[in-house]
């Protein structure tokens, strides 16, 4: 990590910081040769000197050393100094080792540690040339290994007998160093100490080779008992009994240890640790009165005795600060070298860096999502609403072309760096009434720049301006139906009339919602939350009195009255009906059983899920292959239903695609996992065996837990026909939304203007705001938009605009790009766009929808746009 | 039990710990890369920020382009560190795949972009592109199974 200096926890010799320069090591290594050939000199020359400054002083400062800073004792090692003289002059043969030496190294240097320590009693303790001869051995040894094989092998790691010793008291240094001779690594060794000191003796401990390890526990466990023998054994033993002492002392501590073993749930190296420290005790407990005697006698005048109690009560403490660090380290141990992939990241393979480096390269523009500052990158094109939808923002979505008011944001900074607002968006602006800041996410496109929004959007500073001359004899204006039409008349009314007295009444038990989101309340666990689009204040500050749960029993025009359910009546001086629809239910056998669904309200959705849930439902039938079906289809598959659609025409959205459009979307729809059947019809819906089938005519029949019927919309229409009013399909109307009875007036789905019920959003908001107009005395003529679609399945990104298939003296081009899924296709007439579909082409809804809905002449730009290049419609 | 990344001879020195064992989609072309990184979406993220917290629910995977960050877990006993997540990685499957709870809060080191893909984003890979979302989750799959194996292993070794 950049800045970090701290080695990681089981860091390799390369990865630790030196602890001295070469040039100190090398000097350091210099002397340590010295004073090894001065003592053997000595032992000589003066063995009473000699002895106690070679076996009281100097020997047992080993052990501590090797507890504490092995790294040191490893770097100026004479022997090791002398090993490594070959490799470091170029002399050496640096040989492999054979099987069989690789095998038998270790026991080799354990048998001569063995040899050298129990042969100290009787020879070398009280011999000067014996013990300069032993040194000899071993800095010759050292140097013929070094002078035959490579690295450390000849000697230092291989047959040294010094090396078990070290291996264990070494394990967890309390000041790691970093080995100052290997360079480079020549991979001379297994788990070599050297290059991974906190490692190698845990690495011996659970190398899968049992013998491996064997042998290296059995010295573990017979340390402490061959450590008791040695000091207990008196000096003048016999030879019989030096060794049976030696034997029956190591005997019983690989006894006991093997006891332990057998019993003890503990990691495997809990017990070497332990022994370890053990054997250590016992070391420094017998040594300390000769190793601090023999310091006194050559520095002289001062009392060993209590300084022996101060090192015994001091090594006990160390052994315990010792085995705490050896138990962490093997916990950490185990966690990364078993658990290594469970706690390291998961990698990529090699194709994503190239593929990564071209996709973060290309940034034209940057969203920052306040106050958190989540920076995402964007590309032109791209509305607000994928971006946040992408990075896991909380935003509803609903229409997804600006007229549900679903998705408000604040725009903080960058505001011109976004997509101007068409007409759609604005309508639905003003309706909403936040500050003039607020966007609809899904219309704004990202243009440039970097800009920054609020999810939740601004309040309003500046109340509405308050209308002037407006008719003060309408006193009552009433309307029924609290779906958009309702809501949007209601918004209108009060815009121009600040004084009547303005009433909806419904029969649905929320307030107006987002109608077009409702596929989440089957598939998603936030209930209501959200799909509400206006908050309570919206209603009280615009003085709207909502009658919720009330349903309108009877009109009576000449009393310019309405009677409810609850037997109130309701006067009116206009009358504004925006009663909605229905899903429409064929004649279809069998319908009604339990499982049977329409979904057109929230209701319907919630009933949906719950019973999917009580039921335990598997399979769902969506009858309908329009818009709301294939919703409807992908909210069950979400919710995990094996979902089979059923559409009675040869293709898919037969209202918004063309056939070739239809095909690709059932492919697409297909990979999802939804099967579609396609000119088929329903026939009759069974109950056998406890299964509910619908049979089909010429197929076989689909078992449906659920039977979703998405087969269009029937106008709701019984109250007006009551009332007297002209109805066919639905409640006729003429331009001024004015049905055939003075005063009253119809909008939204109910209504049928020029014989057509569109059934759409932005047509109820259109009529809505007609109604509300021509109801105040304000001459408004209604005009139907540019209807366009849009499927709400995610990927599908399937849009529909206006005439979609050519006819009569139309044109039209389609290009197809069949690997990618993408199709898109226009239609114009005398040079001026009138329709387009879009398949796989998210950022072109934008300016295609605009072109089109502006009927743009393209006569000028066929080429491009033949070649593909549709930035010309931008 | 592997422990040769230890003595990794040939790459001793190298400043970072050892390439990770797991690798997803290791063998995947570059043009898939592309297909695959299509569909996410992506977000930069700046040092110190919290992008996943434990407990929430979010359902998508997340593919490192920059930056390195932490993933931890909180306990009776405070946080835990559990691993670092290194750049050119991914992270976040666990939740994608069973659609729980994050098990772990992950923040970031430094700053860096990511990708991120939701479900819904995985979803339409499978429409778009079958095969590779195939590929794709199998190996999701090859991966956790290799994790679950050693945690098996780490529960025998420590015999508790």
């Amino acid at each position: 990590m950049p800045g970090n200096t701290a080695p990681p926890l089981f860091a390799n010799y390369l990865q630790l910081p030196p602890l001295f320069p070469q040039r100190v090591w090398d000097a350091l290594r210099v002397m340590s040769v010295l004073v090894a050939l001065a003592t053997v000199i000595l032992l000589v020359v003066a063995p009473a000197i000699g002895l106690v400054l070679f076996w009281q002083v100097m020997v047992p400062a080993l052990p501590l050393l090797f507890l504490l800073a092995p790294g040191i004792w490893r770097n100026i090692c004479p022997m090791a100094a002398l090993n490594q003289l070959p490799r470091r002059f170029g002399f050496t043969r640096g040989l492999t080792h054979t099987t069989r030496i690789r095998e038998y190294s270790y026991t080799v240097g354990i048998a001569l540690f063995f040899i050298f320590v129990s042969s100290r009693k009787w020879l070398f303790n009280g011999s000067g040339p014996a013990t300069a001869a032993m040194i000899l051995f071993g800095l010759l040894g050292a140097f013929a290994g070094g002078l035959v094989f490579k690295g450390k092998s000849g000697w230092c790691s291989s047959i040294c007998p010094l090396l078990p010793v070290q291996r264990i008291y070494g394990q967890t240094a309390a000041l790691p160093v970093a080995n100052n001779h290997c360079q480079p690594c020549v991979s001379c060794t297994r788990n070599c100490f050297d290059f991974n000191p906190s490692v190698a003796y845990l690495a011996d401990q659970y190398d899968e080779d049992r013998h491996y390890v064997g042998r290296r526990r059995l010295f573990n466990s017979l340390l402490p008992g061959f450590l008791v023998a040695f000091f207990s054994i008196p000096a003048g033993a016999d030879w019989l009994t030096l060794y049976t002492r030696f034997a029956v002392c190591c005997l019983l501590s690989i006894g006991i240890f093997q006891f332990l073993d057998a019993f003890a749930r503990v990691p495997k190296n809990r017990l070497t640790v332990v022994f370890g420290a053990l054997a250590f005790n016992i070391y420094y407990w017998g040594v300390s009165s000769t190793w601090l005697g023999g310091l006194a006698g050559l520095t002289g005048g001062w009392n060993a005795n209590v300084a022996v109690q101060v090192v015994r009560a001091g090594i006990l403490v160390l052994s315990v600060i010792w085995i705490r660090r050896g138990f962490r380290v093997e916990d950490a141990f185990i966690l990364k070298a078993v658990g290594k992939t469970a706690n390291s990241s998961i990698g990529l393979g090699s194709g994503a860096v190239s593929a990564l480096k071209q996709a973060t390269a290309a940034q034209q523009a940057e969203l920052v999502i306040l106050p958190d500052e989540l920076k995402v990158p964007a590309q032109q094109g791209q509305t607000l609403l994928e971006l946040i939808e992408g990075c896991g923002g909380r935003i509803e979505a609903g229409c997804r072309m600006g007229a549900c008011g679903a998705d408000p944001v604040a725009i903080r900074e960058g505001a011109e760096g976004l997509s101007p607002a068409e007409e759609d968006e604005l309508n639905t602006l003003a309706r909403l009434g936040f500050a003039p800041n607020t966007r609809m996410a899904c219309c704004a496109r990202v243009q440039r720049g970097r800009i920054g929004i609020v999810l939740t959007p601004d309040k309003a500073t500046a109340p509405p301006a308050a209308a002037s001359g407006f008719d003060r004899s309408i006193r009552n204006v009433l309307i029924i139906g609290n779906g958009i039409a309702g809501v949007t008349a209601a918004d209108h009314v009060r815009r121009r009339h600040p004084e009547c007295t303005l009433r909806i009444v419904a029969d649905e038990n929320h307030a107006l919602y987002n109608r077009m989101g409702i596929s989440r309340l089957v598939y998603g666990r936030s209930a209501m939350q959200g799909l509400y689009l206006m908050a309570d204040e919206w209603y009280r500050e615009r003085n709207i009195e909502m009658l919720l749960n009330t349903a309108a029993r009877s009109i009576d025009p000449s009393g310019h009255c309405v009677c409810l359910a609850d037997g109130e009546t309701l006067e009116y001086d206009r009358l504004i009906l925006a009663c909605g629809s229905s899903g429409t239910v064929p004649a279809l056998e069998g319908w009604g059983l339990p499982g049977c669904f329409v979904l057109r309200s929230a209701d319907d959705a919630m009933g949906l899920r719950s019973f999917v849930q009580k039921e335990q439902a598997r399979y769902a039938v969506v009858a309908g292959g329009g818009l709301l079906g294939l919703e409807a289809a992908y909210a069950l598959h979400k919710l995990g239903l094996k979902v089979t659609v059923v559409e009675r025409n040869a293709w898919l959205l037969h209202r918004q695609l063309d056939e070739r459009g239809g095909r690709m979307l059932q492919g697409y729809l297909a990979g999802l996992g939804i099967e579609i059947v396609t000119a088929r019809e329903s026939l009759r819906l069974v109950r056998e065996d406890g299964r509910m089938l619908l049979h089909l005519r010429d197929a076989a029949p689909l078992e449906a837990d659920v039977l979703v019927m998405a087969a269009g919309i029937t106008p709701n229409i019984t109250l007006a026909r009551a009332a007297g009013l002209v109805v066919k399909r639905g409640v006729v109307v003429d331009s001024a939304m004015r049905t055939s009875v003075e005063g009253i007036f119809a909008v939204g789905d109910m209504a049928e203007h020029a014989g057509r019920i569109p059934g759409l959003w932005p047509v109820a908001v259109e009529q809505a705001e007609v109604a509300a107009c021509n109801a105040l005395g304000e001459a408004r003529e209604y005009r139907e938009p540019v209807l366009s679609t849009m499927l709400k399945v995610v990927g599908a990104d399937v849009y529909s605009m206006g005439r979609f298939e050519a006819d009569g003296s139309d044109e039209s081009l389609v290009l197809e790009d069949e690997v990618a899924h993408r199709y898109r296709k226009l239609v114009w007439r005398e040079g001026r766009l009138v329709g387009a579909i879009l398949i796989g082409w998210p950022d072109l809804a934008g300016p295609v929808g605009g072109a089109v809905k502006s009927g743009r002449d393209i006569r000028a730009k066929i080429k491009e746009l033949q070649t593909g290049d549709w930035s010309v419609l931008h | 039990m592997d422990f040769s990344s230890f003595f990794d001879y040939e790459r001793a020195g190298a400043d970072s710990d050892p390439a990770p064992a797991a690798i997803f989609l290791g063998n995947l072309p570059e043009e898939d890369w592309t297909r695959l990184l299509a569909v996410a979406q992506r977000r930069k993220f700046a040092a110190g920020e919290l992008l996943l917290r434990q407990g929430e629910h979010s359902r998508a995977f997340y593919i490192v382009a920059s930056g390195r960050l932490e993933v931890f877990a909180s306990g009776q006993d405070g946080d835990r560190h559990i691993y670092d997540i290194e750049p050119l990685s991914v992270f976040g499957e666990q939740a994608f795949l069973d659609g729980l709870a994050r098990s772990a809060s992950v923040r970031a080191h430094s700053d860096g972009e990511l990708f991120i893909i939701s479900l819904e984003a995985f979803d339409l890979l499978s429409a778009r592109y079958p095969e590779l979302a195939r590929m794709a989750l199998f190996d999701l799959g090859r991966i956790l199974s290799l994790r679950l194996r050693e945690l098996t292993e780490l529960m025998l070794r420590t015999r508790r």
